[in-house]
């Protein structure tokens, strides 16, 4: 009998101990149900649906509970500056402290010297190997890059997030950032080489009232296959407030919280009080 | 020696090294606008010569402590010398100039003032819009190693020539100190043969000596670079010394020894005592003092500074400044989150707040800004500390009589005519002469205004206003205070017209023009063409009639950009009203890029005549009869389209919509219509909020009244949609063939998407849309337009 056609025999098998798993994860899943203090395990939102932006600020991230499940790190790292030809990192300067056991991963900002030219591609082949060379000591879970890309920077973008892609390894996600307007009217990044896209629902500037108005009808999304995540900033009490009344931070949503002035207990405890977490 | 040094060892590498970044609120990641700033609420007004000679002008509570120490100075009539003076300029210009980081001007970048020099003497001349980021060098060279390097080349260009082979070997050997390549990695030059030049052995030295100092041997560059210090007279020979003494101080700080500590002082005094002329005794000061902060607590350190900045003739004055004001932030608590940093923290403040200049500057400073973010308690703390400062800084006052306190109650109090009588007779007591005058002009007027004594209010800024050389912002913040109180229309149209101090990218703290270093060597106040203020923008496109639009904008002595604006906007309105306004001339001069759609539509009569007119818009984004406080439109041309959505124009409403005013929300500095970025202490925002409060309508006749609500209606029931779609459609069926048919179709289409989605709008788009399919199925329009709105 050829190798290459498995026998009815361990087919069966394989359906057999696949039932068996469902039986025991099912089992497992009632006790834990039955348990009164698994409700408290499992908090009315899920806190891995969190993701505190560290940005240029001297942050000690000690205060976060280990009995509780953690929020997660975005640790930016830098800004890397586009050039003529050359991409430059500027190395985030404040110091960062997160303790063990919670997960993070690094954040780059990608900026351009002159922004009404489009980028050359030349520049984000550096910007590539700079992250390449950053990334090359430890495999990180995820990579989020920030970018404002302009109407003629879009094509040099996606390639360059299909590059890197590429040349990360398989385990490592793609996260980018997108304004609010990308992911509800002009849904360029669809075809983007990414795995999460970061709706930025902050700063948003002129058109906030719109854009506010409209999350009432849709959620934004960047209409591609990438997940769905949000950003939203501490500082902006009233646009969150309205953000919630309009679903978009309803549980089981994944939030990004930026705070301005860096991150300390009583901030993130707000924010987990915004947040309806606490 | 107590048990500081790890703790201040960095501090003394923040302070005497070289304070190389400022921690600054992050802002979130979007697109940066350029914005008119009319008041500068963090600094004073460039240039700082004239504010360091003490012209005072209002001081704003959410100054940086250095600004407030020197007013206190000058209200303390303890006037800064020349040499203090020119000390306390170099700090401020070189902390702006660090912190505007990203947003620092090409042209004071001294990274690219090295890279045109290089570039120079290769023959290779960098682009106009060369910027730093375009070249690649090693990430451990600082801009003070670009701009020394720059001074070294210049010297040998200078003797030897520009493309001379001795200016090109130093280039070649400086590009593997810095690390000029791509894979910008350093090296060590070789050394010149025994034969050359003497000084060009010893700049080759001198580069040999940098270089083993960025590889990390310190020791072999602090001998090579000791050696140089014994060479003759110069400026290297003074930067070979100086930077001998960085390593030996580096060491010390690294051994953390108190011993190497005390060898290191020893080290630095004898440099000191040697170099009496070097150009950099006062780095070599700078490093001494910092070893001098490894035996003192924090405290200590900062109540020795309080005495020394109030030491007159000190040619130290601006660097102890810049310490004290450092640590003194160090005190805030801000940001600590670590109870017992946060207890000591806040104990070093009650400590140091014993003598008279801490607890006037915890008082009198807000350097809280709009993007902060502070919790519920923290507010309540932050807004009953306030409250307790006020206090004091009263208390205080009645105390000691003193000018400071004076300007510390009024600023932190307000003032009340009523509730301080005391405080409000000692304010208009002041002579004209003192440093405190416009302060205290400031506020009475502001006590005036809110006491409904707008009569009195008028008449003092009709004085304050007439004179002369008073500083930019505050001269925009007494017109903004006379919005309120003006006698009539015209006088309000002549106070709306401001001058910014700068044109800056809405998010760059610090707010500077591009040219701010060239303007900074003046010594004279800078401003740019006028623009409106922002706090009665509103109140001026909803309830100035159209008679008052015209004359305005007959007005020549305006700034040609804001002429342009309002010739714009007061064409447009009279069109809408279907009025003539005898601007076509005044429009076709300020655009001269209309002149043939103008001809155009002065040439036709009856539906083509509209249709001209229509298309005329149409073609032009920025047509808008309503005009913006500061920078309009993102500053985009008049025919170019803005990505931001600031195209054509939404109607305003006939009638007040006091619920949707009242909505407005203040977490942000967008305003509809503000082209204004305003940094400063919330106070001064709060009063900005209501100078806000509309004035117009008080100074029309009931006459003026009733035209002005005809002509508001007649605005409103015509949004662009309507206006033009009736005329673009109405042509395109009178005469399908008119070449400009399909493109003012196409744009009649996108309209509700680029100025309101209303079912009005969306009918013409919809109506275009099946014109365009219908009758012009090949059309590059057409196939554009894929739906309708």
């Amino acid at each position: 009998m050829p190798e290459a056609y498995p026998s009815k025999q361990s087919t069966a098998a394989k359906i057999l101990k696949m039932r068996f798993s469902i039986l025991l994860f099912l089992i497992s899943s009632l006790l834990l149900a039955l348990s009164a203090k698994s409700f408290e395990i499992f908090p009315s939102r899920q806190e891995e649906d969190l993701v505190l932006w560290s940005w240029e600020s001297a942050d000690n991230f000690d205060f976060i509970e280990s009995k509780q499940k953690p929020p997660q790190i975005a640790a930016y790292q830098g800004t890397i500056v586009l050039g003529r030809e050359t991409a430059t990192l500027v190395p985030r300067k404040n110091t960062l402290h997160i303790p063990l056991g919670i997960q993070s991963f690094p954040v780059y900002r990608i900026e351009t010297a002159r922004p009404n030219e489009p980028s050359s591609k030349a520049a984000f082949k550096a910007a590539e190997l700079i992250l390449l060379k950053r990334l090359a000591k430890n495999t990180v879970s995820r990579l989020q890059i920030d970018f404002d890309a302009g109407y003629l920077d879009r094509k040099v973008y996606g390639d360059f997030l299909k590059s890197l892609k590429e040349q990360l390894p398989t385990r490592t996600k793609l996260s980018i950032t997108a304004l609010s307007s990308a992911c509800l009217a002009d849904k360029w990044m669809k075809e983007l080489s990414a795995d999460e896209v970061v709706c930025m629902l902050f700063s948003m500037g002129k058109g906030k009232e719109q854009i506010l108005n409209s999350l009432t009808k849709r959620l934004p999304n960047s209409g591609g296959k990438q997940v769905q995540s949000f950003g939203i900033s501490i500082n902006e009490r009233i646009t969150n407030q309205s953000l919630k009344q309009s679903g978009v931070l309803r549980p089981g949503r994944r939030i990004y919280a930026f705070s301005s002035l860096g991150w300390t207990r009583a901030r993130y405890s707000y924010l987990l009080k915004e947040l309806g977490q606490k | 020696m107590k048990a500081v040094f790890p703790r201040l060892a960095g501090l003394v590498l923040s302070l005497s090294l070289a304070i190389n970044y400022f921690s600054f609120p992050a802002q979130a990641c979007g697109p940066d606008f350029d914005a008119a700033v009319l008041i500068n609420g963090i600094h004073p007004d460039l240039s700082l010569k004239k504010f360091a000679a003490g012209n005072l002008g209002i001081i704003q509570p959410g100054w940086a402590k250095s600004y407030l120490i020197v007013s206190y100075r000058y209200l303390n009539s303890m006037p800064l010398d020349a040499r203090e003076q020119e000390s306390i300029l170099h700090l401020w210009q070189d902390r702006l100039q660090k912190m505007q980081g990203f947003y620092a001007p090409a042209s004071s970048d001294p990274c690219l003032s090295f890279f045109k020099l290089r570039g120079h003497v290769l023959s290779k001349e960098l682009k106009k819009d060369a910027s730093r980021w375009d070249f690649e060098f090693a990430d451990a060279v600082s801009d003070n190693a670009f701009e020394n390097a720059r001074i070294n080349l210049q010297s040998i260009c200078k003797k030897y020539g520009s493309m001379s082979s001795a200016a090109i070997e130093w280039v070649k050997a400086q590009d593997q100190v810095f690390g000029i390549n791509s894979a910008r990695k350093q090296a060590i030059p070789a050394a010149l043969s025994s034969g050359s030049a003497p000084d060009l052995q010893i700049q080759r030295n001198y580069q040999i000596a940098a270089a083993n100092f960025y590889a990390g041997d310190r020791g072999l560059a602090r001998s090579i670079f000791e050696k140089l210090a014994e060479s003759p007279a110069s400026r290297l020979r003074d930067l070979a010394a100086y930077m001998a003494a960085r390593i030996v101080v580096t060491d010390a700080l690294d051994s953390k020894s108190s011993e190497d500590v005390d060898k290191a002082s020893n080290y630095l005094q004898a440099v000191l005592k040697k170099s009496s002329a070097s150009s950099f005794r006062l780095d070599l000061q700078d490093l001494l003092q910092g070893l001098g902060y490894l035996q003192e607590s924090r405290t200590e350190s900062i109540e020795k500074l309080l005495k020394s900045v109030m030491q007159p003739h000190s040619e130290r004055f601006g660097n102890n400044v810049g310490d004290l004001s450092f640590l003194m932030d160090q005190c805030e608590s801000i940001n600590a989150d670590d109870p017992k940093e946060k207890e000591q923290r806040s104990s070093d403040k009650s400590e140091i707040s014993k003598q008279d200049l801490a607890d006037w500057l915890n008082c009198i400073q807000q350097s809280d800004q709009t993007w902060w973010f502070l919790s519920v308690e923290d507010q309540k703390k932050l807004d009953s500390e306030r409250a307790e400062n006020a206090r004091h800084s009263l208390d205080r006052w009645r105390k000691t009589n003193s000018l400071p306190w004076l300007i510390a109650a009024l600023s932190t109090n307000g003032l009340d005519a009523k509730a301080h009588p005391d405080l409000f007779k000692a304010a208009e007591s002041l002579p004209k002469t003192s440093a405190a005058y416009l302060t205290a002009e400031f506020y009475i007027v502001d006590a005036l205004i809110k006491a409904g004594r707008k009569a009195e209010a008028n008449q003092r800024l009709s004085r304050i206003l007439a004179m002369p050389n008073l500083p930019p912002s505050s001269r925009n913040l007494f017109k903004t205070q006379n919005l309120l109180v003006c006698k009539s229309v015209a006088e309000y149209l002549r106070n709306i017209v401001q001058n910014p101090v700068s044109i800056s990218v809405d998010i760059d703290p610090t707010q500077l023009p591009d040219n701010w270093q060239t303007l900074e060597a003046k010594n004279a106040y800078f401003t740019l063409p006028s623009c409106l203020g922002s706090t009665q923008i509103d109140d001026l496109n909803r309830n100035l009639p159209q008679k008052y639009w015209l004359s305005f904008a007959k007005d020549k002595s305006i700034s040609r950009q804001l002429r342009a604006n309002l010739v714009r906007s007061a064409w447009l309105r009279s069109v809408i009203l279907g009025e003539e306004s005898g601007l076509e001339e005044e429009l076709t001069s300020l655009y001269p890029s209309l002149k043939k759609l103008v001809d155009a539509y002065r040439g036709a009569s009856g539906a083509e005549k509209k249709f001209a007119l229509a298309y005329l818009i149409i073609k032009n984004f920025g047509m808008s009869p309503y005009l913006d406080g500061g920078v309009e439109r993102h500053a985009v041309n008049l025919e170019d389209f803005d990505d931001y959505n600031a195209n054509f124009w939404i109607p305003e409403a006939a009638v007040e919509d006091k619920a949707k005013a009242d909505k407005s929300s203040q977490e942000d500095f967008y305003n509809d219509r503000s082209g204004v970025s305003f940094f400063g202490a919330t106070r001064i925002r709060q009063m900005l909020k209501f100078y806000s409060t509309p004035q117009l309508r008080s100074l029309l006749s009931p006459a003026e009244l009733k035209i002005l609500q005809k002509e508001r209606d007649l605005i409103y029931k015509n949004p662009p949609s309507k206006f033009l779609g009736e005329a673009i459609i109405g042509w395109s069926k009178i005469k399908p063939d008119d070449p400009r048919v399909p493109e003012a179709l196409y744009k009649l289409n996108r309209l509700p998407k680029w100025s309101a989605l209303t079912k009005q709008g969306s009918g013409y788009s919809h109506k275009a849309y099946l014109i365009l399919h219908q009758k012009y199925p090949k059309s590059s329009w057409t196939k554009k337009a894929v739906c309708w709105y």
